[in-house]
């Protein structure tokens, strides 16, 4: 599904050069549900945008379902997104000013899917994170668990084949990082969605396949997950 | 000042007290408000006195005004260096951002700038002319003559020359005057037609000036093109032409002309050979048109009065532009001695002096006897006058680019707020003070005020020289005497103006600053640290609506009561749509605001937009009326309509929804790009009024201009009445049998229609006490036959009719049959007339002993001149006058009249004729009118720069504040160009809707003008010009956008997504 070899990511900023990735390896297969943890400023997050294609590579390869990044322009990785990616960073991430449904649309409406389509569809995908009846609220009007609910749905409402998430529950009390967690772990089941996820809950590492740690922008060890594997 | 500078010193002094001590806890207190102890200190102290020493002119108060609060921020700014530099570093942070707010900020000021010194300038142009018109003649002495006149010159009675020697050793020996005079000179003057032999040209109209040749002594010396002096000293049979006439005459030195008097019937006529031609100085410009300078005996022959001139020229001391501040002290003196000459005093008689004007407080009637006149101080009054009311024009203009700058401001500094919430509120936190918030604000703001204004005058003297540059062309093209760099060499800019300018912007920008900074410190803490909006406005707020709704209601209906007293339309108007604002406000209460400020908005566009309810109002028909009006009607309807969109902007979003909904990438955009402006409400509608205020004007504009000119040459033929000619010659008792006699005309020519003319003393209004001095009365013979009668055939349009008459025909028939009926004429440029019904008195001594006249006038119509118009019985059986100068010519058909103009010229070379074509004459004042509205236009389009300064401070701003969304679009897979189209899409949509307001309602207001009554005017869409305007403020406004809108979609994504504010 996702295959990184021997990636660098440098980030040049004035005379500083700051060599967030480092010569990584990182393989996701099909159907998987992984959990990248490590310290603050390891390289987590930098290693996500580069594998989704929001930001280029230094060095390395990476593929994504047998393509190289680096082959494709940008509108072909904008498509690549709208069409096969779905995304789930920390909260604050909908457009304000925008409806929950609205927000949930986009994707499809991106993807091409007429509008009647689409409201249906985000609307069953709403119904899935439980929030039917906020769809009309803006994220202003929702709590911090909502939000990252109406994120989820829209992160799913084009049936990605990959989803990353950047500490999806990472404003979240654990409570709701719990279910969210769990609502996530359903859909990798059910539906057999890849999900790569950075975290710095060890709860929630625990819910996954397989936790990558990250030291220093390496991989410093991969454990398969506790419990339910 | 002292006291300021002092109360200054001691707040200082009081800040540095330690504050836990008591004096320096009360100086805190003291402290907040001392810069408002200090502004009001300044007031008491330039009202109780400093006004007194530095006049009382309101520029002088406003100096001063600016001056404190520059010195009180200057002050404060120095007390709180903290916030001082805080400010500095927030004024310099984006630099775009800051040169697109000063050049928003700064039109208004340029606007201000520009009319000023185009009043500079104006005033200069056009007091020049009046003073090289009269040049050293700086008081003038004559009798008007009332039974001859010339289209230019006036015909003047001729008196001893005896009269000339007494006044002179007079005023010389007159205690008050005596030292302000340095010569006093007599001269004939008299309206001639020139015949240049050589070249085989006619001048008619021109004046034949007759002198002493050491007139030169007091009036100056001619002077030739190369420079030198033209030697005076000429001899009777030699004459000097100006460079007027030279050039209409194509005249060169050493041809012989002939001169024909066009105040006598008489054959005579005298040749004098060119010895010079002078150039159009202080000496060689009089009267402003073709002079031929003689002898003065040649003069006095010429005319058959020896020993006798008719006009004597007074020359003060002062030099060509100081002598008028003497004029009133020597006119009065000059008058006090020519009234102890005739021994006569200021005795009236029937409302009719005789003597001359002592006594500047009493009202000045045409006396008999020559007296003194101060025809040059008037003259330049006049021309100061007009160049001051045309840049007061230009200054009413402004008032809308003006309005949008203070919108534009509103707008800036709440975007700015809003830009800076959480950090204000981190800064309120850790504890800073609400007054330092506001401080910090009110310094920038003070930065970008000052830096404003000092921009805005400096661009206003470059919009000042277009203007003029503008207006130089105009002349040029019509005025053929007149070239684009003589109009140039008169620019001028005076410091006063310059400062007044400044001032003003300084005041304008400074006040709303200060205004907007206050709203702004009021926020709450809370929601700008977490960066919440604002609540919606609670229970509170709205029971405040609606008792302010009230009490705008309750406004509106005293305003509009008292519309009936005051007759004004402003206040007939402004009456209910304070009414229905007020209504609004008390709906808003019981509606959701959306239907009650729809509703209301509605109401308002529906009573200023259609004509009738409006400014065609049957209502408001007679009451007074001037550009406020429209000025305020504007902006309601531009208020109205965003207030309308603003509410229901899903409605267009609905409708470009279903246009797109095939393309659904395009209806991600659209709903993104327009999700903006609905969640936006303030700014958007802020910028979208600023489109609309400038587009309004100039489409206005553009549609008035297309709709007179459309109407030119039918507004031209109408107001000819149908003839073809007008004529001017010596008086004659019969035109018509002349010309039909007269073999090269009589098939060219197929109606003469003569009129008996007399200037009458003045007439006199008895039912509104009303007089109207020196007033032309005109008498035609109401049995001429066919197409030589006047009253049968003229079609003048009669602009209203005495009760009981029902139509023009119906009048003329009733004035041609009693000759105590009459009928009042305006011409294009006239003001005041009598109203029809009322009785006048008219007034004249036709042979030297006054003659009262008692007519009813029937209707008032637009003609060609301004006076009465009767039969020639009434001019004969109570004045005695048979014969008259004017007449209308209509030419055989198929025929140019200009032709025939030209032919009747020569021909009658010997009455000293002089024509006009009708319809050329009018069309061609009225091009020249029209052509200023394209300087109008011109104009009110400077204003676009603060819309368009306005999208593009918003799209900056939203570049910066989408950042994260931004990054959340790209992840989502929208592409860069999707970015920047959504952004693009963002700004047209509010331009577009600013323009479409904007348009429609200029439209409509050029509507309204030809649906007025009598408008004569058919209603025309400039559609070139109004694709032009909107095309052009489009583009700009998207080229103002194109930069960061690219900025936007280059921002890389994982980058934009890093970005929290
Ligand atoms: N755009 C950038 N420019 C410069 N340096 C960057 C940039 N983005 C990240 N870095 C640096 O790269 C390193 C890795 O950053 P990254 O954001 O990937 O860390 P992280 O593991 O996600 O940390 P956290 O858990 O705090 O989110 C850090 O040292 C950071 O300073
Ligand atoms: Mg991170």
């Amino acid at each position: 599904m996702v295959e990184a070899q021997s990636v660098w990511k440098v980030y040049q900023t004035g005379t500083l050069k700051v060599e967030a990735l480092r010569g990584l390896d990182f393989k996701v297969r099909k159907g998987e549900m992984v959990a990248v943890m490590g310290p603050s400023g390891c390289g987590k997050t930098t290693l996500l945008n580069c594998l989704s294609g929001l930001d280029d590579i230094t060095k390395g390869m990476v593929a994504i379902e047998g393509v190289d990044l680096a082959s494709m322009s940008d509108d072909q990785k904008s498509g690549f997104r709208a069409r096969r990616m779905g995304f789930i960073f920390q909260a604050y991430n909908l457009l304000p000013v925008l409806s929950a449904q609205e927000n949930v649309e986009l994707p499809l409406l991106l993807a091409g899917v007429s509008e009647a389509e689409a409201r249906k569809e985000a609307l069953s995908a709403l119904k899935m994170v439980g929030l039917e009846e906020w769809r009309l609220h803006k994220p202003m009007e929702l709590s911090g668990g909502q939000q990252q609910r109406v994120t989820i749905a829209r992160a799913l409402v084009n049936k990605p084949a990959i989803v990353w998430g950047d500490e999806p529950t990472g404003n979240l009390d654990s409570e709701n990082s719990a279910e969210i967690v769990k609502l996530l772990r359903s859909l990798n089941r059910d539906y057999g969605l890849t999900f790569v996820i950075v975290t710095h809950d060890s709860h929630i590492a625990q819910e996954t396949d397989r936790i990558v740690s990250m030291r220093n922008g390496q991989i410093e060890k991969e454990t398969a997950a506790g419990t339910k594997s | 000042m002292v006291v300021g500078l002092g109360a200054g010193y001691l707040s200082y002094l009081f800040s540095r007290a330690k504050p836990t001590s008591r004096a320096g806890r009360y100086s805190r207190k003291l402290l907040s408000f001392s810069s408002l102890v200090i502004g009001l200190a300044a007031l008491l102290l330039w009202f109780g006195g400093l006004s007194s020493i530095a006049g009382s002119s309101t520029i002088g108060f406003e100096v001063y005004i600016v001056a404190v609060l520059l010195l009180i921020s200057l002050g404060m700014m120095l007390r709180d260096r903290l916030t001082l530099r805080m400010a500095l570093r927030n004024f310099t942070r984006r630099k775009t951002n800051m040169a697109l707010v000063i050049a928003g900020l700064m039109i208004g000021t340029a606007m201000i700038s520009g009319s000023l010194v185009t009043g500079d300038t104006l005033t200069e142009l056009f007091t020049r002319g009046a003073y090289f018109g009269y040049g050293h003649a700086d008081e003038v002495v004559y009798a008007r003559n009332s039974t001859t006149f010339g289209f230019q010159g006036s015909a003047y009675q001729y008196f001893g020359y005896n009269v000339y020697q007494s006044l002179s050793t007079g005023l010389s020996n007159y205690p008050s005057a005596g030292p302000d005079v340095v010569g006093v000179t007599p001269e004939i003057i008299e309206t001639v037609s020139i015949y240049d032999s050589n070249k085989g040209i006619v001048q008619a109209g021109s004046a034949l000036i007759g002198s002493f040749s050491n007139a030169s002594r007091a009036l100056g010396d001619f002077h030739s093109t190369s420079g030198s002096v033209i030697p005076s000293t000429f001899n009777d049979t030699e004459a000097v032409l100006n460079d007027k006439a030279a050039r209409d005459l194509n005249a060169t030195i050493g041809d012989t002309v002939t001169v024909y008097s066009a105040q006598r019937f008489t054959a005579q006529h005298l040749n004098f050979t060119v010895v010079g031609i002078a150039v159009s100085d202080e000496r060689g410009s009089f009267t402003q048109g073709d002079d031929v300078f003689v002898t003065l005996n040649s003069a006095q022959q010429f005319t058959g009065h020896p020993n006798s001139v008719n006009y004597i020229a007074i020359t003060n001391i002062g030099g060509l532009r100081g002598a008028i501040q003497y004029s009133r002290t020597v006119a009065l003196a000059a008058n006090q001695t020519l009234d102890s000459i005739y021994s006569t005093t200021q005795s009236t008689i029937n409302s009719t002096s005789i003597g001359c004007k002592t006594d500047i407080s009493t009202v000045v009637t045409p006396p008999a006897i020559p007296c003194a006149f101060t025809e040059k101080k008037l003259s330049v009054d006049n021309a100061t006058d007009g160049a001051k009311s045309l840049s007061q024009f230009f200054l009413i203009l402004s008032s809308f680019a003006i309005l949008a700058g203070i919108v534009l401001i509103l707008n800036i500094f709440i975007m700015l707020a809003e830009e800076r919430k959480s950090e204000m509120g981190m800064a309120r936190a850790v504890g800073m003070r609400r007054s330092q918030l506001t401080r910090l604000f009110l310094f920038e703001g003070s930065l970008y005020s000052a830096g404003a204004s000092i921009v805005g005058v400096l661009v206003g003297i470059g919009v000042a020289y277009a203007i003029l540059y503008a207006i130089g062309n105009i002349f040029s093209a019509f005025i053929p005497s007149l070239n684009e760099s003589l109009v140039l060499s008169s620019f001028t800019i005076s410091p006063e103006s310059l400062f007044a300018a400044f001032t003003a912007g300084v005041l304008i920008t400074y006040v709303t600053i200060l205004l907007t900074s206050w709203r702004i410190s009021k926020l709450n803490i809370i929601r700008a640290i977490r960066n919440i909006p604002e609540p919606p406005r609670g229970e509170r707020t709205y029971t405040l609506l609606l008792v302010a709704g009230f009490a705008m209601a309750l406004a509106g209906v005293v305003v509009f009561q008292a519309s009936f007293a005051a007759k004004s339309t402003m206040e007939a108007l402004v009456g209910p749509s304070l009414i229905i604002f007020g209504a609004g406000l008390v709906l808003s209460r019981f509606l959701r605001n959306r239907y009650a400020f729809t509703l209301s908005g509605f109401a308002l566009l529906v009573q200023w937009a259609v004509p009738s309810l409006s400014f065609d109002n049957p209502l408001v028909s007679n009451y007074s009326f001037g550009p406020e009006v429209f000025i305020v009607g504007g902006i309601i309807m531009v208020v109205a309509s965003v207030l309308v969109v603003m509410y229901n902007t899903d409605v267009p979003l609905k409708m470009l929804r279903f246009v797109l909904r095939k393309r659904r990438t395009l209806t991600a955009i659209f709903k993104i790009a327009l999700s903006y402006p609905e969640n936006k409400r303030f700014r958007t509608a802020a910028t979208v009024a600023m489109f609309a205020l400038v587009l309004f004007t100039v489409s206005a504009v553009a549609g008035i201009q297309a709709e007179l000119n459309a109407s030119i040459s039918q507004s031209a033929k109408d107001q000819s009445g149908g003839y073809d000619i007008a004529t001017n010659t010596a008086p004659i008792a019969n035109l018509t049998s002349s010309v039909m006699a007269d073999a090269t005309l009589s098939n060219k020519v197929s109606a003469v229609i003569p009129f008996t003319t007399i200037l009458l003393q003045e007439a006199h209004d008895s039912s509104t006490s009303q007089d109207f001095p020196l007033t032309q009365l005109v008498g035609a013979d109401p049995s001429a036959l066919g197409a030589d009668n006047f009253f049968t055939t003229n079609s003048f349009k009669m602009l209203s009719l005495a009760t009981g008459f029902g139509s023009a025909t119906e009048v003329w028939n009733a004035v041609r049959s009693n000759e105590s009926y009459v009928v009042w004429s305006v011409s294009f440029a006239g003001n005041g007339h009598p109203n029809p019904g009322d009785d006048l008195v008219l007034a004249a001594r036709p042979a030297g002993n006054p003659v009262l006249k008692s007519v009813r006038v029937l209707g008032v119509l637009r003609g060609l001149f301004d006076g009465i118009i009767g039969v020639r019985g009434l001019l004969k059986d109570s004045f005695n006058v048979d014969s008259g100068t004017l007449g209308l010519v209509n030419v055989a058909k198929g025929l140019d009249p200009v032709n025939v103009a030209n032919l009747l010229k020569k021909d009658f070379i010997q009455l000293g004729m002089q024509t006009i074509v009708i319809e050329v004459t009018i069309e061609q004042g009225q091009r020249i009118f029209l052509s200023f509205f394209g300087l109008f236009e011109g104009y009110l389009a400077l204003g676009l720069v603060v819309g368009v300064a306005g999208v593009g401070i918003i799209s900056i701003r939203s570049v910066v504040e989408r950042r994260n969304e931004i990054g959340i679009l790209r992840a989502l897979g929208f592409r860069k160009r999707m970015v920047l189209l959504a952004f693009l899409v963002e700004s047209s949509y509010i331009a577009l809707l600013g323009i479409i307001i904007g348009v429609s309602l200029g439209v409509d207001l050029a509507y309204a003008f030809t649906a007025q009554p009598n408008s004569g005017l058919s209603f025309v869409i400039p559609w070139t010009q109004i694709i032009e305007i909107s095309v052009a403020s489009y583009a700009l406004a998207m080229l103002s956008v194109l930069g960061s809108a690219r900025k936007a979609s280059k921002i890389p994504p994982a980058e934009a997504l890093r970005y929290t504010e």
